[in-house]
């Protein structure tokens, strides 16, 4: 399998929002999802997940093991502007990344090449930064595809710093949510101290396990913010194609 | 208890399980050599502190050990864990009462179930003790231990000739213990010690350390 470690590309973007987009109006809050889609196997399941409530009310969607057309097929059906950037190519031969889709303008992206490749697999992780514009209001969103375990918790702290610094002061409004692989004993907590320490409020506190395994439950998937204030947040537990679940939290706006 | 924590436990439970393949520093030795003749066995309940993530993690981790005397001043053993397995050899340099100095070689391999910033699943070990004893009367010893240790600790891969991730520590060590001699036959030890590794291509990773417990069982061959 092979990386695409360069910053610049290949990059895919698209926007497929109606001519007259909600966008017109001032939102009454800002919703998050984060969905790790499994190598995007389940398209149109994960597009009936999304086309309905909870999800259904989502402003931005951070996607996660995404390829482009699975990318292009959910903004099209949902409505939405996105880029994406792959990360690697899958044992399938399709590329493996992650995508921001909004719908609100998309007026800058960036790819962030993360550290320590898996030894196993030679796969490359990236997280994917995008600034929306919220009426006026720049808001930033991550999405975030951490290493699994076999690389190390220490490696993936690091992944974890690396957003973090990439991402420092780039907006005052800042959303980081992804698919961290937080299921080892310790994980999750040494992750959200981390990002505690970086300034930023564990959003999805308390929504419990993100992910189906056989030993049951996982926390794999987390919304950190900075400089938004959760409402509401949850898990939306019905089957949407993946062994991941998605991740939504509703932030109060205006900021 | 749902069904789902109960296969949580479970998975936690398997991994404490395993964990016990982590390296430890324990040798739980003194520097007395065992006589010809003689094979000693033992069991070790150690408590390890290692590295993990950015903090220290602790887990117990129970070894048996085995000596056997091969001649006047040298004898040979080992020990292993779950998932790993140390043979060495010890001689004895020096013997003036109530003091005895030995060195012990050592080579050792492990699988480590648990990856963190400079540990890897494939680990082999290769180094050396210098023991110190000090017998403080019959039934007292006290042991003095300082060691330097190299370690390759790599991921699966490097059986497939691909060495990425890949790493190579220099621990220096040193350990304090005391032993009592419950009877000629038995005897109990409690050591303590710390490494403190140094990743060639890294620097230094905090502080490894351990403390425990050995039970050792000594019996003459049957001739």
């Amino acid at each position: 399998m092979g990386g695409y470690p360069d910053e610049t590309g290949p990059r895919y973007s698209g926007d497929h929002r109606a001519p007259v987009a909600d966008s017109a109006v001032d939102p009454a809050s800002l919703t998050v999802v984060t969905f790790n889609l499994a190598f995007a196997e389940n398209v149109p399941e994960a597009i009936t997940a999304l086309s309905s409530a909870p999800l259904a009310e989502a402003d931005v969607i951070l996607m996660q093991e995404m390829d482009a057309p699975a990318v292009e097929r959910i903004a099209t059906e949902l409505g939405m502007a996105y880029v994406y950037y792959p990360a690697s190519v899958a044992k399938d031969g399709d590329d493996f990344g992650n995508a921001v889709l909004s719908r609100w303008p998309i007026t800058a992206d960036a790819k962030i090449n993360l550290p320590h490749d898996d030894p196993y697999h030679q796969q490359h992780r990236i997280a994917v930064a995008a600034t929306l514009d919220i009426r006026g209001t720049p808001v930033q969103v991550v999405s975030v595809h951490g290493a699994t375990p076999i690389v190390g918790l220490g490696a993936r702290l690091e992944q974890a710093e690396t957003v973090l610094h990439a991402v420092e002061g780039a907006a005052p409004s800042q959303v980081i949510a992804g698919d961290f692989n937080t299921s080892d004993p310790g994980s999750l907590t040494q992750t959200v101290q981390l990002f505690t320490e970086g300034g930023f409020q564990w959003a999805s506190e308390g929504v419990g396990d993100t992910a189906d395994s056989i030993i049951g439950g996982l926390p794999l998937d987390s919304v950190f913010t900075r400089g938004l204030t959760p409402v509401e947040r949850g898990v939306d537990m019905r089957p949407a194609g993946s062994d991941h679940h998605p991740v939504w939290v509703r932030f109060a706006w205006p900021p | 208890m749902t069904r789902t924590h109960a296969i949580q436990a479970l998975g936690l439970g398997a991994l404490l399980l395993c964990a016990p393949g982590c390296l430890s520093g324990a040798r739980n030795l003194g520097a007395a050599t065992t006589p010809v003749g003689t094979t000693e066995v033992g069991v070790s309940v150690n408590a390890i502190a290692f590295e993990r993530g950015r903090e220290r993690a602790y887990l117990p981790n129970p070894e048996l050990t085995f000596r056997k005397g091969a001649g006047e001043n040298w004898d040979w053993g080992g020990r292993l864990t779950l998932l790993g397995l140390e043979l060495g050899t010890r001689h004895r340099l020096i013997e003036r009462s109530p003091w005895t100095v030995s060195v012990a070689p050592s080579a050792g391999a492990w699988f480590v179930p648990v990856t963190n910033n400079s540990t890897e699943p494939v680990n082999f070990r290769l180094g050396a003790q210098t023991l110190v004893d000090y017998r403080l009367n019959p039934t007292w010893t006290l042991t003095g231990g300082a060691s330097l240790m190299g370690t390759f600790a790599g991921p699966l891969t490097v059986f497939q000739g691909r060495f990425n991730g890949a790493h190579l520590l220099a621990s220096p060590g040193g350990s304090l213990g005391v032993a009592y001699r419950m009877s000629p036959s038995l005897e109990l030890r409690a050591e303590g010690g710390l490494e403190l590794p140094l990743d060639l291509k890294d620097g230094r990773r905090p502080l490894a350390g351990y403390v425990g417990l050995t039970l050792r069982w000594g019996r003459a061959n049957a001739r």
